[in-house]
């Protein structure tokens, strides 16, 4: 498993503090994404060497890929369905 | 596992958005932007723990009228109009429920007398400054501190404006300084900037002197518009302002956050010519009382 979301040119992200808030230009709205969430995107966005995001997560949360695989999916679909992300091309 | 957070967006976040949004919309419209001051300004200028409570950005003069156009159709609400700003009628503060706060500059207090040039001049040298991820186009470094000194200069008594002095002016090195001079030179921007340095009472036969002795120093509000007067070019020019001096600003006393019902206007009406004589007489009286306070 090698997939990396890209953020569209048309969203605004800023990192403050753990947060992260991103949003559609030029109407909104701003979404605050914390814990977990913020995790999630730091890792699937992340232009660094490491592809297997799923699994960098798994080791942050010391938890099975199994057990955080459904959950995560389900949470990137959602974001990509807001037009947040763009998911990775097959 | 995974929420998506609604709560409160801290205002520097807020900020950063608005930069974004603004940016995109002049992109979509073709609208030469450019952003200016607090979080846009290089962080060289900025002293530390310097914040700000809106975004500020200077439009293109000619383009100004199809940027507003775009910000309606985006859901940004016209707070006050250009004429009704200041004493240089420069900018225009906008509202977006998302975004918060934005001024829109059509004009930057102190640079030349011709907005378009200013505008050129500042355009021709331009940078980038990636803000929310959105490339941003931003004034160079040395125009930024004069465009920082030049609102330290018809901001007396803030303290920000203070600080910002000491740092961008006061601590520069010799090298900063020099071009920090060049640009002002480059710019237009002689007269204002000699605020900064002290040397104002030596342009007193500038049309403009009178406005930035009283955005510098402070006046009453007929001093003001005796300046406004004195600084317009051209007779239309002048009745313009003269005009325009006994209407209401029906919008500033809506973000004074009282009532804005016909009693109020008609109130202010009266009011502001009456604001303005009693700042006058105690003036007047204050200086007479000095005076004799000087004679004892």
């Amino acid at each position: 498993m090698a997939e990396r979301y890209m953020v569209p040119d048309d969203v605004a992200v800023v990192t403050e503090d753990d947060a992260v808030y991103v949003a559609r230009l030029p109407r909104g709205p701003i979404v605050a994404l914390d814990g977990s969430a913020a995790e999630i995107w730091r890792a699937v966005t992340d232009p660094g060497p490491e592809a297997d995001w799923l699994m960098r997560l798994a080791t942050h949360f010391a938890m099975p890929v199994d057990a955080i695989g459904a959950d995560t999916r389900a949470f990137l679909a959602d974001l990509t369905a807001r037009g947040l992300l763009a998911a990775p091309r097959p | 596992m995974t929420e998506l957070v609604e709560r409160t967006i801290p205002v520097s976040v807020r900020i950063r958005m608005a930069h974004a949004a603004v940016q995109t919309l002049a992109t979509q419209h073709l609208v030469d932007l450019l952003h200016i001051k607090g979080v846009s300004l290089d962080p060289r200028l900025a002293f530390p723990g310097r914040s700000s409570a809106d975004a500020d950005v200077l439009c293109r003069p000619e383009h100004v009228e199809r940027l507003l156009l775009a910000m309606r159709e985006s859901g940004w609400s016209l707070l006050n109009t250009f004429t009704k700003s200041s004493a240089f009628e420069h900018s225009a503060t906008l509202h977006h429920p998302t975004w918060g706060w934005l001024d829109l500059h059509r004009r930057y207090p102190g640079l030349g007398r011709d907005p378009a040039t200013a505008f050129d001049t500042l355009w021709a040298t331009r940078g980038v400054a990636t803000i929310a991820g959105v490339p941003c186009a931003v004034p160079a470094p040395s125009d930024q501190a004069v465009l920082l000194l030049l609102h330290a200069a018809r901001s007396p008594g803030e303290l920000k404006a203070r600080s910002d002095v000491a740092h961008v002016w006061g601590s520069a090195t010799p090298e900063s300084r020099d071009a920090i001079l060049s640009s002002v030179d480059r710019l237009g921007a002689d007269l204002a900037f000699a605020v900064i340095l002290g040397t104002l009472d030596e342009h007193r036969d500038d049309p403009e002197y009178a406005l930035w002795r009283i955005a510098s120093a402070g006046g009453t509000r007929l001093d003001e518009w005796r300046a406004r007067v004195r600084a317009a070019r051209g007779l239309r020019a002048k009745m313009r302002v003269v005009a325009r001096s006994t209407l209401v600003n029906d919008e500033h006393l809506a973000l004074t956050g009282r009532p804005t019902g016909p009693k109020d206007l008609v109130v202010e009406f009266f009011a502001r010519p009456i604001r303005g004589a009693k700042e006058q007489y105690v003036v007047v009286r204050s200086r007479r009382r000095g005076r004799r306070r000087a004679d004892g």
